[in-house]
């Protein structure tokens, strides 16, 4: 059975035979373990990588695109599906690393590796205001539909300001920040080299250190779900009052899980910034605060992988369905929400590994996830 | 004389505030109150208030009855979905965001694709009067009145009738309510059809000021949303106070720098409030009682 | 003596209602403590000021001579009181080990986790379902979970809120020598019962609770003798 596997990887590990924050790969919390689960994923990042080999600049920078974005569904799924905590702030740390950035680098230009440490700063701030925005909603002991009504509100706060900074004197250095249209014209992140600095435009070499960042930053995520941490966390998402009278003090676990959360939306935010060089206060609009929520709950907000997959897959379907199918897009989107939260409220990904399971088990074959 | 002047601005800058989300909240805060239900798809029945007053207006039909008719048409929308859809959402209230943001989706976009990106509207009855040099439009005090109307219904009226009364005993315990024979079904059906018919209604009050579009109901959405979660969950309790507070400092905001300082203002009130009462208004109106 | 839990002229007030009131109570420690009384006697209420749920109107509360009236509940969790809840407050969606795992990895390390798992699934008699869901367990079993939780953080005091509700004769038995073979390893205990024989099995002492007061104190024998305790359960007193 799955957790005797499990338990058997973490008795090799505290036997010192394999580092311990390995065995937590194959946790608990995350849908997708064992020899057969991690074959198939060293295959997908194979075809990841290769995959710029047989298509073209566009295509490659599109997809890059589609990345962008994952590091927030990844976080919102921290924070909602494992911690329990619906967040629509997402959108606003999104919108604030992002205007950072290009504050940032509008002010002193890409050179000597600048870019990157914008790049540092503006997620560090991110981090920052979420520890303070945090502190304020779980020590304020809020929770629920109470948590979800202040995040939009801190992120409607903060569209709704930057909407109306359209004036010149709206200017941080020498950064106008430009209203409804948004800041455009800066850097994108340079990487510093000796034959001459690269910058990375919406093509290739993004997409790859795209690509290295989101593989990254899955499986600490999924190392820290299934660690200790991770344990208390979902135990918080179950019966919250339980797990404070096991003694843990679950502001604290919730305050981090959220911390993490938004640096990485704020992550989403500077990279977005940098594949397009442009950031607007649309970005941090209802619409775009609801968007990671829809993702994860499409994909399935209690799982990582199940994010990841459900992320790409509703912003894939959606894009073309805006190219080809143009007006019937949002109507499609709308039906699917509404099928997905009445058949497959856990959704899409360990609804489609349930009926697989069963469909196999049906045959006679025993159960292998 | 210049004191009644500012005290007359004062207050229908405050009446204006407090009219529009009670009138955009009531029908929302039933829903929620009753169901647990957070309908995201609230505004679209706003909307359909809206575009059918209007053309049933155009159609030589007077305001009023014009209204009537918007609302009974969203009223028997909000029946329609909840024969199909939401009652399967009954105190999920996280999983009825997604499934309602997905009809608001479904509804703006069709009516954007069958009526067109806009509609011509109709315009502001009744004229305008002034007070000490500034003018204000008389239909706004109407639509006050119709506020403290609505309300003075919802709270006095409405559990008086037998619809009332059983619907305040399936919120209590639906169990219990069937197991008096009351037809739980039929009063969830009946409670939200009334919910969307007084957002229909906001929504036919409104058009006479408003352009027609098939995304207006965003104009309404967060205000409403947010008035009715301040007031927590007991609805009949919560709302009207939460609406009270957060008019008078959207209102005290919009006078002092704009409508988009009135918006951010409010925003910021909600924040602070639910922090000093994570419950809301009603959760801590209720601690201090029982 | 030293009182494991003592409570001085404890209050507690919702609106005009007073559900405890000027409530003294002493605990021995290594003591087995049942508190009984009918229906709307305060008992519940009693427990959450005592874990901190709820905050009290006046008095205070001492665990082993230290005041605890303003530690929040994972602070008082952590000075070694423990409790199960009336309605098992187990975590469903995880498995019987998981919930456990969770309970005891507060204060062990790496193997010894693994161990200790194994022991209190050995004392609950749970070993066979450790990797069912918790949900999925009868609701006796939901019971005893919750009980290896509880006494997961080692606690000095353990409080459990009715925790044969719902059992089987046979079922109830065992619980009550779940509950002996603790106390024999040094805890003590206080519980909320309904069932009498249960109290009859257990309690070293017995506290009734009418009215958000202390009604009766004594050994099991006193208070089935006291007349005054068998009216109120019948009913003669007149509600307020």
């Amino acid at each position: 059975m799955a957790a005797t596997g499990r338990d058997a990887v973490i008795r090799e590990a505290s036997r010192g035979r394999l580092p311990h924050w390995l065995g937590l790969l194959n946790g608990p919390q995350t849908l997708g373990r064992g020899p057969g689960f991690w074959i198939g994923f060293v295959l997908s990042v194979l075809a990841a990588a290769a995959y710029p080999l047989f298509s073209d600049g566009w295509t490659v920078g599109n997809t890059a695109y589609f990345f962008t974005w994952i590091f927030m569904a990844l976080g919102l799924c921290l924070i909602w599906g494992y911690a329990g905590a619906l967040s629509f702030g997402q959108a606003a740390f999104f919108g604030l690393s992002g205007y950072a950035y290009g504050v940032i680098t509008l002010n002193f230009g890409a050179a000597h590796g600048l870019t990157l440490a914008a790049l540092l700063l503006s997620v560090g701030l991110s981090s920052a205001v979420a520890a303070l925005l945090g502190y304020f909603l779980f020590y304020g002991r809020i929770s629920g539909v109470f948590l979800g009504i202040v995040t939009l509100s801190v992120t409607l706060v903060f569209s709704t300001f930057m909407a109306q900074t359209a004036g010149p004197e709206w200017t941080i250095g020498t950064a106008r920040l430009n209203g409804y249209n948004g800041m455009t014209g800066m850097p994108p992140l340079t990487v510093p080299w000796f034959g001459g600095d690269i910058p990375l435009y919406a093509d290739v070499p993004l997409y790859y250190v795209l690509l290295v960042s989101v593989v990254l930053c899955y499986l600490g995520l999924r190392i820290l779900v299934n660690s200790r941490f991770g344990n208390v966390l979902v135990a918080i998402r179950e019966n919250p009052q339980r797990a404070e009278m096991l003694g843990y003090d679950i502001r604290r676990y919730q305050l981090i899980a959220f911390v993490v959360g938004s640096s990485l939306a704020g992550l989403s935010g500077v990279f977005y910034t940098t594949w397009g060089q442009y950031i607007t206060p649309s970005s941090m609009g209802l619409t775009a605060a609801a968007m990671p929520i829809v993702w994860v709950a499409v994909g399935g907000r209690t799982d990582l992988t199940a994010t990841l997959i459900g992320t790409l897959f509703v912003l894939a379907v959606f894009q073309n369905l805006t190219i080809y199918g143009s007006q019937y897009a949002l109507v499609f989107m709308g039906a699917l929400l509404i099928a997905i939260v009445l058949f497959l409220p856990q959704g899409l990904v360990p609804g489609l590994v349930q009926a697989v399971g069963r469909l196999s088990r049906g045959k006679g074959r025993k159960e292998t996830t | 004389m210049e004191f009644l002047h500012v005290a007359f601005s004062a207050f229908y800058q405050f009446g204006d505030a407090f009219a529009f989300l009670v009138l955009s909240a009531a029908g929302l805060a039933i829903i929620f109150g009753m169901m647990g239900v957070i309908n995201l798809a609230h505004g679209e029945f706003i909307m359909c208030g809206a575009y059918v007053t209007v053309s049933v207006v155009r159609l030589g039909v007077p305001l009023p009855l014009a209204i009537a008719c918007g609302s009974l048409a969203a009223g028997l929308l909000g029946v329609l979905l909840e024969r199909t859809i939401i009652h399967r959402l009954y105190h999920r209230p996280l999983d009825s965001i997604v499934a309602t943001w997905g009809i608001s989706l479904i509804i703006t976009q069709g009516t954007l694709i069958l009526l067109g990106s806009t509609m011509p509207g109709t315009s502001t009855p009744l004229g305008s009067f002034s007070v000490g040099g500034f003018s204000y439009s008389l239909y706004r005090l109407v639509l006050m009145a119709v506020a403290v109307l609505v309300l003075v219904g919802l709270y006095i009226g409405f559990p008086h009738t037998k619809l009332g009364v059983h619907a305040r005993a399936t919120i209590q315990g639906p169990q219990m309510a069937q197991a008096l024979g009351i037809d739980v079904g039929r009063v969830y059906s009946l409670t939200f059809g009334l919910g969307a018919a007084l957002a229909g209604l906001a929504g036919g009050l409104y058009a006479p000021t408003m352009t027609m579009v098939p995304t207006m109901g965003a104009t309404f959405l967060v205000e409403s949303f947010v008035t009715v979660v301040v007031g927590g969950a007991d609805v009949f309790l919560g709302t009207a106070p939460a609406a009270v507070i957060l008019s008078m400092i959207k209102a005290f905001m919009t006078a002092w720098g704009g409508q988009l300082a009135g918006q951010i203002g409010l925003l910021i009130a909600v924040i602070l409030v639910i922090r000093v009462l994570p419950r809301g208004l009603s959760g801590w109106l209720l601690k201090e009682r029982s | 003596m030293n009182p494991i839990l003592l409570t001085k002229d404890l209050q507690k007030n919702f609106g005009g209602v007073q559900v405890a009131r000027n409530v003294n109570f002493a605990m021995r420690s290594g003591e087995i403590h049942c508190l009984i009384g009918p229906n709307g006697a305060g008992k519940s209420t009693f427990f959450k000021l005592i874990l901190g749920e709820h905050q009290p109107s006046a008095g205070s509360i001492f665990f082993s001579g230290e005041e605890i009236t303003n530690y929040p509940s994972f602070q008082r969790i952590q000075k070694g009181i423990s409790v199960k809840f009336q309605v098992p407050g187990i975590f469903k969606e995880l498995t019987v080990w998981q919930n456990l795992q969770i309970a005891v990895q507060q204060h062990l390390e790496g193997s010894e986790i693994d161990r200790e798992i194994e022991q209190v699934l050995n004392f609950i008699d749970l070993r066979s379902q450790a990797y069912e869901r918790a949900g999925a367990l009868s609701h006796g079993q939901q019971q005893w979970l919750e009980i290896g939780m509880a006494i997961s953080v080692k606690p000095r005091l353990l409080l459990l809120d009715e925790p044969t509700a719902g059992m089987s004769p046979e079922e109830t038995f065992k619980t009550g020598e779940m509950v002996h073979r603790l106390n024999q390893e040094g805890m003590s205990i206080l519980a909320v019962e309904h069932d009498m024989t249960f109290v009859r099995q257990i309690a070293h002492q017995v506290t009734v609770l009418h009215f958000g007061e202390i009604f009766a104190q004594g050994s099991i024998d006193q208070i089935e003798a006291n007349d005054a305790v068998a009216e109120i359960y019948l009913g003669t007193s007149d509600v307020k």
